[in-house]
């Protein structure tokens, strides 16, 4: 990591850094600073560590979104943590907070069988960067998230939607989708099924 | 699949390669899979899965609906092991919750997550069994599969999609019959697994479909992010029961089975010797019963977890399925995230795959053990 | 798989002794499930399949099948009091419950009370997932040991007060 990289976190820190929100009534969030593995991580990124807690007894440390594959490669590299196996990577849309998006990555380790989330704020239309490299299996867990947020992965091999068909309009886990509609321009157009209406009789006559 | 081929005889003669369709509606496919196969002859070259036509949006409707709402669509994931898709989810709740379950709750619980696991990797056996081409075997364990499902039925009131948790415990106690129902079980079963190992062991057709197909080594598994048995064929031991312990799994002796080589043949031993291990589980569960409720005694009628996240994760019989939970104190969820065991299981079938011949794609499939519910989701 | 042939496994093969051991199996279960007495699904037993519909099966206790409102056994009136809470912990929105208000004279004063008008229940979504019946404060719905909801047209799959009050008739076969 070169001085220049470190500069640009710094400068972009206030923006990329939510806060851990302690919401009336929430879960208690302890503070994880004294954590092994998150003074390490502190040690070696510095400034890039935005926080660091720990929830439900689960940690989470939060990174700005420029290292987060740095940090992501090292904690699997790394001959203490080891953290070989990717669980998950998703993402949770928050339409009314800055950055937008949030990326959950779960780490576990088998052999030192420790467990971590990584997480990191993403505004809404930039690009996150690709972990494919790293663990082969965040070729299809970021293929899902660009088809359910639209989240673009830079870098990534092959990205394009898993569990809707091409050609679908939108992105379903924003919150701004719908949770249901009667009309559907990709179903209208591909399966020829049209909307039914309101009135429509049940009786096994229906004229199509 | 080549409408903008200039013409059909040059394009067969100028590439060696064949594309071929397999599903969606092939048997084989265990639903609604399919697989494009780049062929050289008989050969996989290529390979590429097309997903999504069972996907309801489970993860969506979940935002919209109240917590105890949801436990349904957690049986219709997994459909062949509802209980354990209901077990991470109620659990993953009481966690957020701090709710403490009663003892009895969650020793039954376990003994039904067992029970569903066996269930699960009958099912696997008699289908994957039934796609190389040994039919006998799925009578076989279809017969010992409805015992269990009688047993789960006469408890909880359904076979398959079973509902069979309430957030903080169970709706009823054990039938009267259920732990002489569970016991007569348990000293018919391990006989019949004897019966399926005669069969298939040692059968040449078997070994020669099975032995050396797919071969996975433990740090390619753990690459693609493997879970559940299909890791464990690969030499590695992990195991979220002892990884991450959930529920009373810690008080019972049990042993992990692991592979060496990581082919097909191994990961159907790991899953014979998981069943028995299922075996030695239910029997201590079930000797050492505590007395009790089964409902956890402070749950407020409308369940608003804390705000804040959990993810849990269990060993279900395909893997690790995880519920990664985010509340915002309210009474839905405001994001519920599976982290489904299937969906990142099947990426391997492409590893797995390539440079066999076309006829193992089905045996290879069957291995990974799939459900298209929870892939598609 | 090593081949090695010892004159006992050519012997077995000559003589075909894995085929008679086959066949004795099939025989054996032949013989026996001419004299053992039917008794459904009895895995210990040679017939193994339930002969319905001539025979019942045995339906659990806890079943969760066709949907019923129940009646009050002494004065013949429905338990159900409109509180709607079926109809919204219902995951798939099958239930649709309308009541309206009725005064009622309790001995001086004249009071309001709600009452059951319409109750609509579409088994084709249902999910038989049983949060209804668990909350019914009344126990007035319930989820009946009944399950043969098949009929021939999607109108009566969407079941009315009356007819979750009778509910099905069962079709009975003679043995």
């Amino acid at each position: 990591m070169t001085n220049d990289d470190r500069s640009n976190e710094t400068s972009s820190e206030s923006r990329t850094t939510p806060a851990p929100k302690k919401a009336k009534g929430g879960v208690d969030v302890v503070d994880a600073s004294d954590d092994q593995l998150v003074v390490r991580l502190r040690e070696r990124f510095g400034e890039a560590i935005t926080s660091a807690v720990s929830m439900v007894g689960q940690r989470i440390v939060t990174v700005t979104i420029e290292s987060v594959s740095e940090v992501l490669a090292y904690l699997k590299s790394d001959d203490e943590f080891r953290f070989n196996l990717l669980l998950d990577v998703t993402a949770v849309h928050r339409p009314e907070e800055d950055p937008q998006f949030e990326l959950v990555y779960q780490l576990c380790s088998t052999t030192t069988l420790e467990r971590v989330r990584i997480k990191t704020g993403l505004a809404d239309g930039a690009p996150a960067p690709t972990v494919c490299g790293i663990w082969g299996t965040a070729n299809w867990l970021e293929r899902e998230c660009y088809d359910m947020f639209g989240i673009v992965f830079e870098g990534h091999p092959d990205l394009r939607r898993i569990l809707l068909p091409d050609g679908w309009e939108g992105h379903p886990l924003r919150k701004e989708y719908p949770v249901e509609f009667r009309e559907n321009r990709w179903i209208a157009e591909n399966l020829n099924i049209h909307a039914l209406p309101d009135d429509a009789d049940f009786s096994g006559k229906v004229e199509i | 699949m080549s409408s903008d081929a200039p013409n059909a005889s040059e394009h067969v003669f100028e590439h060696t390669e064949m594309l071929l369709n397999m599903g969606p509606q092939h048997p084989s496919t265990h639903g609604v899979l399919r697989v494009l196969l780049k062929l050289d002859g008989e050969t996989v070259v290529d390979l590429d899965c097309d997903i999504g036509y069972l996907h309801r949006g489970v993860e969506k409707i979940c935002e919209h609906d109240t917590y105890p709402m949801i436990t349904p669509y957690f049986d219709r994931l997994d459909y062949v092991a509802a209980i354990n898709g209901d077990l991470v989810y109620v659990e993953a709740v009481e966690r957020l919750m701090g709710v403490e379950v009663p003892r009895k709750a969650q020793y039954l619980r376990v003994i039904l997550a067992e029970l569903q696991r066996i269930t699960s990797h009958l099912l696997w056996l008699a289908t994957h069994a039934l796609d190389i081409g040994a039919a006998t075997i799925f009578l076989y364990t279809f017969r010992e599969r409805e015992e269990i499902l009688k047993i789960i039925e006469n408890f909880i009131g359904a076979r398959l999609t079973t509902h069979a948790f309430r957030i903080g415990g169970f709706e009823w106690d054990a039938n009267p019959e259920f732990e002489r129902d569970v016991r007569a079980f348990l000293d018919m079963f391990p006989g019949r697994i004897d019966e399926y190992e005669t069969i298939l062991s040692e059968n040449r057709i078997w070994l020669a479909r099975t032995v050396g197909i797919g071969v996975l080594s433990a740090e390619n598994a753990i690459d693609i992010g493997l879970t559940g048995p299909v890791l464990r064929a690969s030499g590695v031991k992990y195991d979220v029961r002892r990884a991450a312990p959930y529920s009373t799994y810690p008080e019972f002796d049990f042993e992990i089975p692991i592979g060496e080589t990581g082919d097909t043949y191994d990961r159907y031993l790991v899953r014979m010797q998981e069943m028995r291990q299922s075996i030695r589980i239910v029997q201590q569960a079930l000797d050492g019963l505590p007395e009790g409720d089964v409902m956890a005694a402070r749950v407020p009628r409308v369940i608003k977890p804390p705000a804040g996240e959990v993810f849990h994760t269990n060993e279900s019989p395909k893997g690790e399925i995880g519920v990664y939970l985010v509340s915002d104190g309210t009474n839905t969820p405001y994001r519920l995230r599976v982290r489904p065991p299937c969906f990142v299981n099947l990426q391997a079938l492409k590893q797995l795959a390539i440079g066999h011949l076309m006829a193992d794609v089905v045996a290879l499939i069957g291995t990974v053990d799939i459900v298209l519910g929870e892939v598609d989701r | 798989m090593s081949e090695r042939r010892s004159i006992g496994s050519i012997l077995r093969r000559l003589f075909l002794v894995d085929l008679i051991k086959g066949l004795a199996v099939t025989l054996r279960y032949s013989a026996r499930a001419l004299v053992e007495p039917r008794d459904g699904a009895n895995p210990l037993q040679s017939i193994y399949t339930a002969q319905y519909p001539k025979e019942r099966p045995n339906i659990p206790e806890r079943w969760r099948g066709a949907p019923k409102l129940n009646n009050d056994p002494r004065t013949g009136e429905s338990l159900c009091t409109a509180c709607n809470v079926c109809a919204l912990v219902c995951p798939v929105d099958v239930i649709q419950v309308s009541h309206a208000s009725r005064e009622f004279r309790d001995g001086e004063k004249v009071k309001k009370k709600k009452v059951l008008t319409t109750f609509v229940f579409d088994t084709s979504r249902c999910m038989f997932c049983g949060l209804c019946q668990d909350n019914c404060p009344t126990l007035c719905l319930e989820l009946t040991q009944e399950f043969e909801l098949a009929v021939d047209s999607r109108a009566g799959l969407v079941w009315d007060r009356e007819m979750l009050e009778k509910g099905i008739n069962v079709v009975t076969y003679k043995k």
